[in-house]
């Protein structure tokens, strides 16, 4: 069945249709939510939340092509996502970051990383951190996009992603002189 | 290091393995969709359908089949154990029979066994019944009536009597009825002699004659 078809099911609330869709979605916005919650349980609450708002709301879907229908997806579950951790009082974005912290590497320092050391790093960044790291590096986010999903300031935003960016090479440089993650 | 460097190789390295939280959220799934409200597809082919029908209808007609058989081969064996305890307790009472003189004379006596048989007998009866009729006959008859000799000698001397007459002589004499009438003149009835003989003449004894002989007149 197409997702235009798939859709315009949905919006009669034919539950098989429904099911289609999240099958196509879920996995993918499970993996999205986990990286940005970094917590299992949370993950599932804000799917839940997520996946019942896209079946209430498809009815003001307008279907422009099978990328818009993963873009409106994806959007809600980050949305969700960040609605959860502040419910949770879980998001701080810490402003000031001390100078003495700031540490350099080189490219041939992260050479070598694998899979499970990059997933490891990501959800041991803290919470202002790995929520902007996330959106700007991975999901592809600008700076105001992130900042009003946020609802922070942009500069805000770039001091959290470069704050990101050093406790990144600072794992990986532990990892690699202690031999672990 | 470009910073950048950095996150395009955290970027790429994620798009390249965006399952890898796939085990956990299998495992989740169950539950989100629960939660959600939605079922499984369950559309089976309806092939898939009619083969598990068939399989089950197999199994259930293979179990009776085999509880059948299985009842039978317990009474076969029951009764070949039955047969074969049998045979023993026969082999033993021929053995033990013959060891006994008794038996030798029981069997030489000749016992007489009284059958029944039914045998339908056809028992006919005579159609024709004789029934005894009594029917009336009036027949006109002449009676003679006898009379007797002095008015008879009488009447034949007198041969000018009437019927009439005589017959009222008759009446006179006799309480004899007549039920007859007849105007026809009594006919003279010829007197006859009986006569009889004892012994015979000398020149008959070469004839055979009897010692008593009669002749009538």
């Amino acid at each position: 069945m197409k997702n235009k078809e798939v859709i315009k099911q949905c919006k009669s609330g034919n539950k098989s249709a429904q099911s289609i869709l999240f099958n196509a979605h879920y996995n993918h916005m499970y993996n999205l939510s986990m990286r940005m919650l970094a917590n299992h349980q949370d993950t599932e609450d804000a799917l839940v939340i997520s996946f019942t708002k896209i079946f209430n709301s498809i009815q003001k879907f307008e279907y422009r092509g099978d990328n818009s229908l993963a873009k409106w997806i994806k959007t809600i579950v980050i949305n969700e996502s960040i609605r959860h951790l502040n419910r949770r009082s879980k998001n701080t974005f810490c402003e000031d970051f001390p100078e003495n912290e700031i540490t350099t590497a080189n490219e041939s320092d992260i050479s070598g990383i694998d899979v499970e050391q990059v997933y490891s790093i990501v959800e041991s960044l803290p919470v202002g951190y790995r929520m902007v790291f996330n959106l700007f590096a991975i999901e592809g986010y600008s700076h105001k996009e992130i900042s009003d999903l946020l609802n922070i300031s942009e500069s805000t935003s770039k001091t959290q992603l470069r704050k990101a960016r050093i406790n990144i090479i600072d794992n990986i440089n532990k990892a690699k002189k202690y031999g672990t993650k | 290091m470009e910073p950048n460097n950095i996150d395009s190789v955290f970027r790429k390295t994620i798009n390249d393995s965006k399952d890898y939280y796939d085990t956990e959220a299998n495992i989740a799934k169950k539950r989100i969709r629960n939660q959600l409200g939605l079922q499984e597809n369950k559309s089976k082919p309806l092939m898939f359908r009619l083969l598990v029908a068939a399989c089950i209808l197999l199994f259930i007609s293979t179990s009776v089949m085999f509880l059948i058989n299985y009842k039978t081969n317990n009474t076969i064996k029951i009764l070949t154990e039955l047969n074969t305890d049998l045979e023993n307790k026969f082999n033993n009472v021929i053995d033990n029979d013959l060891k006994n003189d008794k038996s030798l004379i029981a069997a030489s006596i000749v016992t007489t066994d009284t059958i029944y048989i039914e045998k339908m007998v056809m028992v006919t009866k005579p159609i024709i019944q004789t029934v005894k009729i009594t029917d009336t006959i009036f027949i006109n008859q002449i009676v003679y009536v006898e009379k007797e000799v002095d008015l008879r000698s009488e009447l034949i001397v007198d041969n000018n009597l009437t019927t009439d007459s005589i017959f009222q002589i008759l009446l006179e004499n006799y309480e004899t009825e007549i039920i007859i009438n007849s105007d026809v003149p009594i006919k003279k009835k010829k007197k006859r002699k009986f006569q009889f003989k004892f012994g015979g003449s000398k020149s008959n004894e070469n004839d055979g004659n009897l010692a008593l002989s009669s002749k009538l007149y």
